[in-house]
């Protein structure tokens, strides 16, 4: 693994880059008019869950389908408690402690399963997550959703400018991202990317598998529950749709596109909002068709590519541990 | 809270149900469990039956028979080029990927030349009525569903494990590569597993179609409840996705009217409840 | 060949991406040329509930065909959005009407739960929001909201009194477990019970059906049956309706009639259910047969652009919504600004329409408006909703 002090890209040493993209997106809202900027802040949104599912996804290739479960938990606590506490900062610690801890009792559970039975489980994590926001009409206002106030910041100043939400909210991704760049390149994420790659060599090595998977999903929870903060910051709202399958899917395509980095999976995000929200009004009624198309694309796009992933996914196998990995595999 | 012959009714139309259920949930299983593949667009064949089942069947026999034909035709031609697209994409997370596309590109263009109102399908002449069953009426087309969806299941088992080529299934799901070693090609066994699979998934699209018709997003709840099943009765096994299914048909009837607010929870209650028992299992098998 | 991991990188292509964005958006963003009006419509595009769409746009679109394109004198760019299956497609839909393409007036949306959605951000920016659909009890703020259609409420009330009175017996009452059918099943109930009505089902309360969870009625035509009821009340719409309609034919009989809000049978759920639907009784505030000046020339004009469609009450509220928006713009002067048709809506007074005369309430800004009964009746192989009672003004 390139250390990021080292890393270049054309030839520009990556904190220039960096400086200068921080520069960029902080500059956007200068630039472009309210519904591109309110458009990009549902995209760093997006692009957050993705994130979340890169984590488990790649990271411990674990793919996962049901993030949008600890996305609508993160969003629903920062909304109702945004009924009493406008402070944004509360929210979003809120919101990801909640993702972690509902992600710490299913995930006690799931990380004992591999594969495609891990997949299936969180389709039903993310349909349950759903039918329980339909159901829990007193708390989640059922299919009406749930409408929040504005987020303020910890000057009291309430944010409802849609440059000023991008702002707060970018400043939040970066934050987050920043941390969990930091995160992958300590032990603990040495210790998953082991996992993922050599799983029983770990385990006979001493090393609690289960705990570090767990811990994982905890973190991926936390990140999605985040996201779901800065969705009521950026939207003032969450409902059922907002946690359904779709939103796991696109994450997970997200995370894929992505492949190793998370650069990659935020612009993969980005885009993948831009050409459902951009493109499907354009033409309107085909976002289905576009978006089918592009799920189709990046899976025949990796079909022939990405074999570095390729071989530490297919180590994986259904249940560890296994007399003969190279079997069903993931 | 026993209720006589209401519950009869209910408890028989549970079977109806998980029947209907088992015969796209068999076929899901044998995709996930035995050619080993990432299959989420199960449910668009099942929808895309039901749409054949409208424009072929107009309550006719000969029209039933047409649409079935036409659905196993056209669903092994489409379950071949399925196998092909995942052929080229041989990783499961691809494969989840590319099915998910294919599910999503499938619902448009199916909603696109048969539109997006739910269609209702009228069973062959003679079997519109309802019968009676101490008095109550049952309606008939559900009554037969119940004999064909035995006769399907069973016909499956004898398949699986009486003949030839079931065996050679038993044995991928066994030991792959052990069954590669025999000269076995596991390429064209993945297709004709699937190609089946979609075959079965369409057939039961047209004899589901008067009990559950077609209409836009029926494909992911049949994919759902089916993934369900599947995972419940565990991958490649057709008896186990036997058993899940007949539960989960009783739970979408019997249960959904004893305790209707549990209801959308209960079929993945049953998925978690099938998986701890079977860790069990598997553990001690491994160990 | 490795990947850096460049994580901050991710601002520079947020640039790049959101300019191609931003290019696109601006290209949609309408020229205002002199004269020229822009309306946003969201109607649903995709998912269960575009069958509604369809009718909505064609109610729409029959009004702007009669009239040049014009509203109240002005040109009008009409602005689709996409509903989807519901509030998050709208709030990505209604963030770009108002923000992109800045609408001077939104129309729409199928399902009740969008309302809300919708109603938010246009009453922020100061934007009428005139709805076609169902209007859900829970809205508060509804200075900027108008809807042409119903509240969900007023289809139970409106058939209470009538289902008391002429029901010797008690009634089973049934719905689906979601906000909306819990709005039509307490307005039937309360107007019922008020009128001295008797509820059939075991605890005196409406039986709620799991949501989406099932399209299988069996469980619950069973207990009805058992019930002793005397008739059934019941709200389904969409695909539910027509799997209600054709399973209580099949599991209840027709020995035990059923009374249900108008969508049971309306539109593309009355074709599908075919002959189950027989003899339903529905309250609505519309039936193409109605006899009238207005339905006349509309059901004609209908007919002439769509001859295989017949109308139905989405086409009659967007067909409304247009011609309540062509007077408030013609009366909203020169240069009509957003306020200025919100507060011209508000003055309008009696509109008339092919569901009869009506006019806004000023308190909730729907409909005070006739509602019928309407028993469905087959004529060969076709079937329509015929009026057999006027229930009276509700609203």
């Amino acid at each position: 693994m390139t250390s990021s002090s080292r890393a270049r890209f054309l030839g520009i040493p990556a904190p220039a880059l960096t400086a200068a993209g921080v520069a960029a997106s902080m500059s956007l809202p200068w630039l472009a008019d309210a519904y591109t900027v309110s458009l990009a802040s549902y995209g760093l949104v997006a692009a957050l869950v993705a994130v979340s599912a890169h984590l488990l996804t790649t990271t411990v290739a674990m793919p996962t389908l049901g993030q949008a479960a600890y996305f609508g938990v993160g969003a629903y606590t920062a909304a109702v408690l945004g009924q009493g506490v406008s402070s944004g900062l509360v929210q979003l610690i809120a919101a990801a402690t909640a993702g972690a801890g509902a992600a710490a009792v299913i995930g006690s559970a799931l990380v004992r399963t591999r594969g495609m039975v891990f997949l299936v489980l969180t389709i039903a994590v993310g349909e349950v997550a759903r039918v329980a926001a339909e159901q829990a009409v007193p708390l989640t206002g059922g299919g009406n959703g749930l409408a929040a106030v504005p987020v303020s910041l910890p000057g009291g100043a309430e944010l409802v400018h849609d440059g000023h939400v991008y702002l707060y909210i970018l400043t939040c991704t970066l934050a987050i991202t920043g941390g969990l760049h930091v995160l992958l390149r300590s032990r603990t994420g040495i210790t998953w990317r082991a996992i993922a790659d050599h799983e029983a060599r770990m385990q006979a090595n001493g090393f609690s598998v289960h705990t570090r998977l767990w811990t994982a999903y905890v973190t991926a929870g936390a990140l999605a529950g985040a996201a779901g903060a800065l969705l009521i910051a950026a939207r003032r709202f969450v409902s059922p749709t907002d946690v359904a399958f779709s939103t796991s899917a696109l994450a997970l395509l997200a995370a894929i596109i992505g492949a190793r980095s998370v650069t990659a999976t935020v612009f993969a995000a980005l885009l993948i909002v831009g050409v459902r929200d951009v493109a499907g009004a354009a033409l309107p009624g085909t976002s289905p068709l576009l978006l089918g198309l592009v799920f189709v694309a990046a899976a025949l796009a990796r079909g022939g590519r990405g074999r570095r992933l390729a071989a530490r996914v297919l180590r994986r196998p259904d249940y560890p541990p296994r007399s003969h990995p190279e079997g069903r595999q993931l | 809270m026993w209720n006589g012959v209401g519950d009869l009714i209910v408890a028989i139309d549970g079977v109806a149900y998980g029947l209907l259920l088992y015969t796209v949930a068999a076929g899901l299983s044998l995709c996930l469990g035995v050619a080993g593949v990432m299959q989420l667009s199960h449910g668009t064949a099942y929808l895309a039956g039901a749409y054949a089942a409208w424009a072929l069947m107009h309550g006719t026999w000969v029209g039933l028979l047409t649409a079935l034909a036409a659905a196993i035709v056209g669903g092994a031609a489409a379950g071949t080029g399925l196998a092909l697209l995942l052929e080229a994409v041989p990783r499961h997370l691809d494969q989840a990927l590319a099915t998910i596309g294919v599910a999503l590109v499938g619902a448009y263009v199916l909603t696109e030349v048969w539109g997006a109102e739910p269609l209702s399908v009228d069973p062959p002449a003679g079997l519109g009525g309802s019968v009676d069953i101490a008095g109550r009426p049952y309606p008939v087309y559900r009554m037969v569903f119940i004999v064909i969806g035995a006769g399907l299941a069973a016909g499956l088992w004898l398949v699986v494990h009486r003949t030839r080529a079931g065996a050679v299934m038993r044995a991928v799901a066994a030991d792959p590569a052990m069954v590669a070693a025999l000269g076995i090609p596991p390429r064209r066994m993945r297709a004709a597993v699937v190609a089946v699979a979609t075959a079965a998934a369409a057939a039961a699209g047209v004899l589901g179609a008067p009990v559950v018709g077609p209409s836009p997003g029926i494909d992911h709840t049949v994919l759902l409840l089916s993934l369900v099943i599947v995972v419940a009765g565990g991958a490649g096994s057709t008896r186990g996705a036997l058993v899940a299914a007949m539960v989960v048909g009783q739970i979408q009837t019997t249960a959904v009217a004893g305790w209707p607010t549990a209801a959308p929870y209960l079929p993945y209650a049953v998925l978690a409840l099938a998986l701890l028992g079977r860790f069990g299992i598997n553990r001690r098998r491994s160990a | 060949m490795k990947i850096p991991r460049r994580i901050l990188l991710a601002p520079a292509a947020l640039v790049v991406v959101l300019a191609a964005v931003g290019c696109t958006g601006s290209a949609m963003t309408p020229d205002a040329s002199p004269g020229e009006i822009t309306i946003g419509f969201i109607a649903p595009q995709t998912g269960p509930y575009q069958a509604i769409g369809t009718d909505m746009q064609r109610g729409w679109d029959l009004y702007l065909d009669q009239h040049g394109g014009k509203l109240g004198g002005h040109r009008v760019k009409v602005v689709l959005a996409d509903e989807g299956d519901g509030t998050a497609a709208a709030q990505t839909a209604v963030e770009k009407l108002l923000k992109a393409d800045k609408v001077a007036a939104i129309v729409g949306t199928a399902t009740a739960p969008a309302v809300g959605t919708v109603a938010r951000p246009a009453t922020e920016a100061r934007v009428p929001f005139v709805g076609v659909g169902g209007r859900p009890s829970t809205l508060s703020d509804v200075s900027f909201v108008w809807h042409t259609s119903f509240q969900s409420v007023d289809y139970g009330r409106a058939a209470g009194p009538y289902v008391a009175k002429s029901v010797n017996g008690p009634v089973y009452v049934i719905g689906p477990d979601y906000q909306g059918g819990h709005d039509q099943l307490a307005g039937f109930v309360d107007a019922f019970v008020a009128a001295g009505g008797k509820l059939a089902n075991p605890d005196g309360k409406p039986t709620y059906t799991p949501w989406p969870a099932t399209d299988n009625f069996a469980p619950w035509l069973a207990k009805v049956r058992d019930s002793g009821a005397a008739a059934v009340y019941a709200f389904y719409a969409g695909a539910p309706a027509i799997s209600f309609t054709k399973q209580y034919a099949q599991f209840v009989g027709k020995g035990m009639p059923l009374y249900a809000a108008g969508f049971l049978t309306e539109g593309a759920a009355l074709t599908a259910e075919g002959s189950a639907a027989d003899g339903v009784l529905t309250a609505a505030n519309y039936a193409p047969g109605l006899n009238n000046p207005s339905n006349q020339a509309f059901t004609a004009a209908f007919a002439a652009k769509y001859p295989s469609a017949v109308p139905n009450v989405y086409h009659v509220t967007s067909y409304d919504a247009a011609a309540l928006l062509d007077r408030a713009i013609a009366s909203a002067g020169a240069n009509p600004t957003p306020e200025a048709i919100n507060t011209a809506i508000g003055k309008l007074g009696q509109l008339d329409s092919p569901r009869g005369p009506w006019q806004f309430a000023s308190a909730t800004h729907t409909p005070v408006q006739q509602w019928y009964l309407r028993e469905v009746k087959a004529e060969g192989t076709s079937r329509s909703n015929v009026v057999v009672a006027q229930l009276g003004q509700v609203g």
